[in-house]
């Protein structure tokens, strides 16, 4: 330490440094550095134009789509997909899948209600009366053609008919679509359904708790009491083990 | 009239091209060199000086009254940067060496092992004393010192001897105190 403070400060430390002077002899090629230059500063200003053409070009397509219903819609369904998905891939991930539970909960015998009585005509007219079925445990699907999880129901709500009809299940659909038969006979048509469709007159809904969304499935039993009322799709098994278990009640 | 005034327009912005690619001409080759001397690349310190001039050119600010005082601030500022990269690449480059196998002697030869020690000592200390250490090892006066890190003329003194001070310990500490 003492050898360091007896040399000068600036001297030691320009020693150290010198090596870093360059070579006297290079010299920079200012040409080439130029031309560098007014390529990336030309360059720049392209890019920047460029990206504002495409950013109001992007928005300019993009506003219109916005403006039709059937892209809106459109829009609306993939975010409810993605919110769908997150959901399952959240369910996946915290062990808390909401899919994997039961879906169907049963109301005890005391707690059932008595389900409102209706009268409705089915497709070809003839007068069909809940009340009517007494004694038969009763599925009972408030639908629409408009609407997706109905269709994915239907073809369970047919096979479970053809299935069950010995062992006194009735399933019956009531549909809600505002043009009446006129939308609903052409669609059961189609999907030959087979089992009693009735369209709903006005007041039905609000026998039924006013029926904000559909599908919407119950299950009475063979008193006539609401045992199961399910808003939605479930997986086909639990609507299964739902009838098996009203039946054998 | 419109045709005045485009003329106009567009005889100020070949002006302002004129002005920045002249000052380009006079100060590319000392900001080159000032950069080659902080990082000891000379190919490299070219693409430097380039960047630099590109940022300065995109700043309207740096290209007032001290435009070359910004320009060697940033080119002394980029410089170490640079160095400070090449010291963290060489650095994990040596945790390597075993897989590299046994330098060559002319690896050994090339190594110039006294400027890797100031290179070192150089990213480490606070980059204003190391800043101002590069620009005065450039042959910087005083004044240009002053005017390029934006300091009082009459204390530069005073600064430069506090950043040999700290070069000095650094240096000592590192690689004499065995």
């Amino acid at each position: 330490m003492k050898r360091d403070d007896e040399l000068d400060l600036g001297r030691w430390v320009d020693d150290r440094l010198a090596g870093r002077v360059p070579d006297e002899a290079w010299e920079p090629n200012v040409l080439r550095g130029l031309a560098q230059f007014q390529d990336r500063r030309g360059l720049h200003g392209h890019r920047r134009s460029s990206l504002l053409w495409v950013a109001a070009g992007t928005a300019a397509a993009c506003l219109p789509l916005m403006a039709f219903p059937v892209t809106r819609t459109l829009a609306k369904n993939c975010v409810s997909a993605c919110v769908s998905q997150s959901d399952k891939l959240r369910g996946f991930f915290t062990g808390k899948d909401k899919a994997t539970g039961p879906r169907i909960v049963f109301a005890t015998p005391e707690t059932r209600k008595p389900a409102p009585d209706f009268t409705l005509n089915d497709a070809s007219g003839v007068p069909v009366r809940l009340s009517d079925f007494r004694g038969k445990v009763v599925l009972l699907s408030f639908w629409a053609t408009w609407c997706v999880p109905c269709k994915t129901e239907i073809p369970w709500f047919m096979e479970f008919h053809e299935t069950y009809k010995d062992r006194g299940l009735a399933v019956l659909g009531v549909s809600l679509d505002d043009d009446g038969w006129k939308a609903v006979k052409p669609y059961i048509g189609e999907m030959k359904v087979n089992y009693p469709v009735m369209v709903a007159s006005d007041d039905i809904a609000s026998l039924y708790g006013g029926l904000a969304s559909i599908p919407v499935t119950l299950i009475i039993d063979k008193a006539g009491r609401i045992a199961v009322t399910h808003v939605g799709l479930c997986p086909k098994s639990e609507y299964e083990a739902a009838i098996d278990a009203m039946l054998a009640e | 009239m419109d045709a005045v005034r485009e003329a106009a327009v567009e005889m100020k912005s070949n002006e302002a091209r004129c002005d920045i690619e002249t000052i380009f001409q006079a100060q590319y080759r000392r900001i080159a060199r000032l950069i080659a001397g902080v990082i000891r690349d000379p190919a490299r310190a070219e693409e430097l000086a380039v960047e630099v001039f590109l940022k300065w050119s995109r700043n309207p600010e740096a290209q007032g009254k001290n435009a070359e005082g910004w320009l060697y601030r940033v080119a002394v500022r980029t410089g170490r940067n640079e160095l400070r990269r090449k010291t963290r690449r060489s650095r994990y480059e040596s945790l390597f060496d075993f897989v590299r196998g046994t330098p060559t002697p002319e690896e050994l030869l090339s190594a110039r092992e006294e400027q890797q020690r100031v290179d070192v000592v150089l990213s480490v200390i606070e980059p204003r004393q190391a800043e101002l250490l590069l620009l005065r090892s450039q042959g910087f006066t005083y004044d240009e010192l002053a005017s390029a890190l934006e300091l009082n003329s009459g204390s530069v003194g005073t600064f430069l001897s506090r950043a040999q001070q700290t070069f000095r310990k650094e240096y000592i500490k590192r690689y004499e105190k065995r």
